[in-house]
């Protein structure tokens, strides 16, 4: 497939001023317990954007409050100015989503989830490209059980563009991926981008934000710790007199595990398809991992 | 060796991924009726079930080779009384079953959340489900009537069209009691037990299998309002005696107070995520 950016004229986009996503004041409490307590940030058009913190900083409820799955306790959000909540329907086809804890029916094919999905958006997906993006092409006919862990993550990436959105959400998307397809994916991730399109993703990996995001904000308790470029959050903390405790070595136990193991979505296919093979005699069917 | 890359992957996705075809609340109803036809029939389980269930059962109950009284005093074989019973009893477990098991599953597993996160209204996407179950029931009404009477020769005196309806109709009621059990439970594992104890009544009870004549008092007036026994009271009024709608307005009422609740308070409670 040759290199076709895609245009950023859809009528659906706002004009370059309007942030991606705003977020004002936003509280959740339940009972008394507040999960978030007042956040303000705001994602630019175009940009990736991570939103990191450790287990219980208010991460996923404020993903699921951006995506309309939570009610809020208070503030404002809008998405590519579109309220989230007076407008749902018009912020809900901007964004796209992949999610933590959702999965896909298990009686369609790829390329069926893909349309169904779509449709959900009232959009008709372009399936072979989608399933070609993320070099799952040849597998549009497959089950989701077929895939192997990384191909599902991929897979789940196709289906966050159904509705080719401005806006992207991707909640972890890389968890529980090995180091050669969570590179994989990044550069999935860094093609959207490329369109023009707008990232939100939630990481545990620091690394991941580092490499990926333009900004990203550290949630804490909560509330927003810090929010700001990788690289200056690094040189914040530098200037404060930190230092790190480590031996700088040439090389990690990843890049040996990935020079060991990495290869391509071609080479990945050619022996998962060659393994189907062996095992149902036929291409058809899949490998299961 | 080290990650493969590609032009396209690096620079963009090299697409625009979609087009418009309507509002998501249509798109998302026509595609969740498609998707969940599909999901019937590509389920081997499910599709065994649902159409060999009945031609099963017909065939061992038929084997019970005596007569019964109906109402108006005609003496005919135990298969004229079963027939209509069967026609209600699928309408039932149609119903119930495939929507509160596959809906729960699909809920526990996060399918539900995931369309939530769409602008597709809950209810477009549940009206689909409720209309390709519909379609499931009407499709189990044939088999059932078709292998009764051609296969088996069983001799109904009713109008199949009112038939179908009332089955389809009755189906229904008891899908709105399937997406109530979704809504009220916490886990998929809570849906057995709901079944069951919807069921023992409805199969012992309600008519379809047993004679209720026999039913103490106190009993017949109690199931007497069980929505399988209005469903299977209307049925076989008008399969045995060639009864119309007017001869089954009781029923019809019965079953229409069920259903409104049902759907009041699964519509109030039920939540995709």
């Amino acid at each position: 497939m040759a290199a076709q950016p895609i245009t950023t004229s859809s009528p659906r986009l706002a004009s370059p001023g309007v942030p991606a996503l705003a977020v004002h004041g936003l509280r959740k409490t339940y009972g008394t317990f507040e999960a978030v307590r007042g956040i303000d940030f705001e994602v630019k058009q175009g940009e990736i954007f991570g939103l990191l913190g450790p287990n219980g900083a208010g991460k996923t409820t404020t993903i699921e409050i951006v995506i309309g799955l939570r009610p809020m306790t208070a503030g404002r959000v809008e998405i590519l100015g579109h309220d989230v909540t007076s407008a749902a329907t018009q912020a809900r086809t901007l964004i796209g989503v992949q999610l933590q804890e959702s999965d896909f029916f298990e009686h369609l094919t790829l390329a069926e989830q893909l349309r169904f999905l779509g449709a959900c958006y009232g959009m008709a997906p372009d399936t072979d490209a989608l399933l070609g993006y993320v070099d799952l092409g040849d597998r549009a006919g497959w089950k989701l059980k077929q895939l192997s862990g990384g191909q599902k993550q991929r897979f789940a990436l196709a289906a966050s563009l159904v509705n080719d959105p401005p806006v992207v959400l991707l909640d972890e998307p890389s968890t529980g991926l090995d180091p050669t397809a969570r590179r994989q994916l990044w550069e999935l991730i860094r093609a959207l981008r490329g369109d023009g399109r707008t990232v939100l993703l939630s990481t545990h990996y620091m690394e991941e934000a580092e490499v990926l995001c333009d900004r990203v904000a550290i949630m804490d308790k909560g509330v927003i710790a810090a929010i700001d470029t990788p690289l200056e959050l690094i040189h914040q903390l530098v200037a404060t007199g930190f230092k790190r405790d480590v031996v700088v070595r040439d090389a990690t136990l990843e890049d040996v595990f990935i020079q060991l193991t990495g290869h391509g979505f071609e080479d990945e296919s050619a022996a998962e398809l060659a393994a189907a093979n062996g095992r149902h005699g036929r291409g058809k069917k899949g490998a299961t991992s | 060796m080290t990650v493969a890359t590609s032009d396209r992957a690096a620079t963009s996705t090299g697409m625009s991924t979609a087009r418009h075809v309507g509002s998501p609340a249509w798109a998302g109803f026509k595609a969740t009726i498609t998707n969940q036809v599909k999901a019937f029939y590509r389920e081997p389980a499910a599709l065994a079930f649902t159409l060999g269930q009945p031609l099963i059962l017909l065939l061992i109950l038929n084997s019970f080779n005596f007569k019964i009284t109906l109402p108006n005093g005609e003496t005919r074989p135990y298969l004229d009384r079963l027939l209509p019973g069967m026609i209600a009893f699928n309408g039932m477990t149609v119903g119930l079953n495939s929507v509160a098991f596959a809906l729960s599953r699909d809920k526990q597993r996060g399918v539900l959340r995931r369309i939530r996160a769409t602008p597709v209204p809950t209810i477009s996407f549940v009206g689909g489900v409720i209309v390709s179950r519909l379609i499931v029931a009407a499709l189990v009404t044939l088999i059932t009537y078709g292998s009764g009477v051609y296969l088996f020769g069983a001799q109904l005196e009713g109008n199949v069209a009112l038939l179908l309806g009332l089955a389809v109709g009755g189906a229904a009621v008891f899908i709105a009691f399937g997406i109530l059990m979704v809504a009220v439970s916490r886990s998929e594992d809570d849906i057995p037990p709901m079944f069951i104890l919807i069921l023992m009544p409805s199969l012992l009870f309600s008519g379809a299998f047993l004679d209720r004549s026999g039913l103490p008092d106190w009993l017949h007036w109690v199931t007497g309002g069980l929505p399988l026994t209005f469903l299977t009271d209307a049925v076989q009024q008008v399969a045995n005696l060639g009864g119309g709608l007017g001869d089954i307005r009781g029923d019809l009422l019965g079953l229409a107070i069920w259903g409104a609740v049902a759907t009041a308070i699964a519509g109030w409670r039920f939540k995709m995520a």
